[in-house]
């Protein structure tokens, strides 16, 4: 379990400040969903904006989708930006499932921790 | 200031002749305390004795280390019935033996009544009695929580089998030149029931209506909730509505049906024509169908994903039409049959995966197409996949 933990963590980056960016790294389903949706509880707390970035996630599942739309609804309930990120090159396993399920403009997924950085200042605070 | 659950879930593991029996005598008496002590004694019994002279002295005591209770009912700071009942507060399964006086036959009776194993009458018992009703009392009580247990995995089956049988119905179809197949698998989280459902349903005007869908999440929330919506969808097919309308009638029924507002279903809706020459499809957030001809394997992409239900209010879903040859099959299925690993690296088995092995079962011509996938997806990912499968084949025949 220790092994797998280290290979898939998700940890927060607080260096921006007034955005937390929860980084999601490795492969993740239904095991390690609980663990997300605790991370994203403890960037939620923050009060802040929140970026979720999955440039070095190889694979995730509905049900981390399932985490990620939850903690979107909160943040738009507690008028706190939330934006999705992935980087230049997507791996398949995070590209199709976001494909599949159209929650690309939903979420929304924007490439870049730093223009997902910037877009959620510009939203963070601003009432729905 | 009860014990949490988990101290009272584990009781000391005291199976006959792996230790001595740890008994609590909560006695305040001296004299009568070593009597008991004697008797056990002279009747040569493998017994540890804790002493406590007050109620709260017992309570002191680590009870989850406690084979037996001996409890006079005449303790200094609890009379009556008093400290039986707190005992078995502080933990609910603990065996209770009553000592009683011998005018007291009745009040006996009445801690049996209120959980006690039995009463034993102070005077009336010799060291073989009163180890015998230790033994007895403890045995007892271990073959009750033994029945308890069973009862509850009894019951949980049951109610799995229950729901699966409402996410899962025999299709409502009488075309004579149609074959339907489903199957389903429960994931590697046996227990734990998905919300995966399907159904087929032929209409008045001779369409074939298919769905497959996967509510998020395990449990008998997602279950629920997934027959919930095969129900509706079946309701509103059978109405006559439109292909179009069901989907956004659909949210509405699941936005009230779902248990909390973080559920969210994908789902795939196929209508074949009268005439079995085309067929609509609508995806709400789910992996498309695979259309399986002589010319080969489709994947039937849409031209952008669509959202699940729960998620987008007054989504309108794009209907996509596709042609169809004389001969085909459809397969629709939940995402648990691609996001198996295939035994290369960290690969998953995904939509091309599955185009690829569904060519090579269909070479070796098994008559039972959906099951040798579920069983070709296991084979490759090592052992039971995580999540629930479930897959539906529609075909001409």
């Amino acid at each position: 379990m220790h092994a797998r933990m280290d290979a898939n963590p998700i940890v927060l980056d607080e260096t921006a400040g007034d955005v937390v960016v929860v980084v999601v790294e490795g492969e993740h389903d239904i095991y390690t969903a609980p663990t997300l949706r605790e991370r994203l509880d403890e960037a939620l707390g923050r009060g802040g904006g929140i970026v979720v970035d999955l440039t070095a996630a190889t694979f995730v599942d509905s049900s981390v989708l399932g985490a990620l739309l939850d903690a979107r609804r909160r943040a738009i309930e507690a008028g706190q930006g939330y934006v999705v990120c992935v980087g230049d090159s997507v791996e398949p396993g995070v590209q199709r499932i976001l494909d599949i399920t159209g929650l690309v403009p939903v979420l929304p997924v924007l490439q870049g921790r730093e223009e997902a950085i910037t877009a959620v200042r510009s939203t963070n605070g601003a009432s729905e | 200031m009860t014990p949490p659950e988990t101290a009272n879930r584990a009781p000391r593991d005291t199976a006959a002749g792996s230790g001595p029996i740890r008994l609590l005598l909560v006695e305040d008496d001296d004299g009568d305390a070593l009597l008991v002590e004697e008797l056990f004694n002279i009747s040569g019994a493998y017994m540890e004795i804790v002493r406590a002279t007050t109620l709260a002295e017992a309570r002191r005591e680590d009870l989850t280390q406690i084979d037996c209770v001996l409890l006079d009912l005449d303790l200094p700071d609890a009379h009556g019935l008093a400290a039986l009942h707190q005992l078995k507060t502080d933990r609910a399964d603990i065996a209770v033996l009553v000592l009683t006086g011998l005018d007291d036959e009745r009040r006996g009776m009445e801690a049996v009544g209120a959980g006690a194993q039995d009463y034993l009458v102070k005077g009336q018992i010799d060291g073989q009695g009163l180890t015998r009703a230790v033994h007895y009392a403890v045995e007892r009580l271990r073959a009750d929580e033994a029945r308890r247990e069973l009862e509850v995995a009894r019951l949980h089956a049951e109610e799995n089998a229950r729901l699966e049988r409402g996410l899962l119905p025999a299709p409502l179809v009488n075309d004579p030149n149609l074959v339907l197949n489903a199957h389903y698998r429960p994931g590697r989280r046996r227990a734990l029931l998905g919300g995966d459902f399907y159904d087929a349903v032929q209409a008045a005007d001779g369409s074939v209506h298919a769905v497959i869908g996967d509510v998020s999440g395990h449990g008998p929330d997602a279950a629920a909730l997934g027959v919930s919506l095969r129900i509706a969808w079946r309701t509103l097919v059978i109405g006559g509505r439109e292909p179009e309308e069901l989907l956004p009638t659909l949210q509405v029924v699941h936005g009230h049906e779902r248990h909390h507002s973080w559920m969210f279903t994908t789902l795939c809706m196929a209508t074949v024509a009268p005439d079995r020459r085309s067929v609509r499809l609508q995806l709400a957030g789910h992996p498309p169908p695979l259309l399986i001809t002589e010319a080969g394997i489709t994947s039937l992409e849409p031209a952008q994903g669509e959202p699940p239900l729960g998620v987008v209010d007054d989504f309108r879903w794009t209907t996509y039409e596709h042609a169809l040859p004389e001969a085909w099959s459809l397969l629709l299925y939940t995402d648990g049959l691609i996001e198996g690993r295939t035994g290369m690296g960290n690969a998953r088995l995904g939509g091309d995966g599955l185009a690829a092995m569904v060519r090579g079962v269909l070479d070796s011509g098994p008559p039972g197409l959906v099951a040798a996938l579920v069983e070709r997806a296991e084979e490759l990912n090592g052992g039971p996949l995580l999540d629930d499968v479930a897959a539906f084949v529609v075909r001409t025949q």
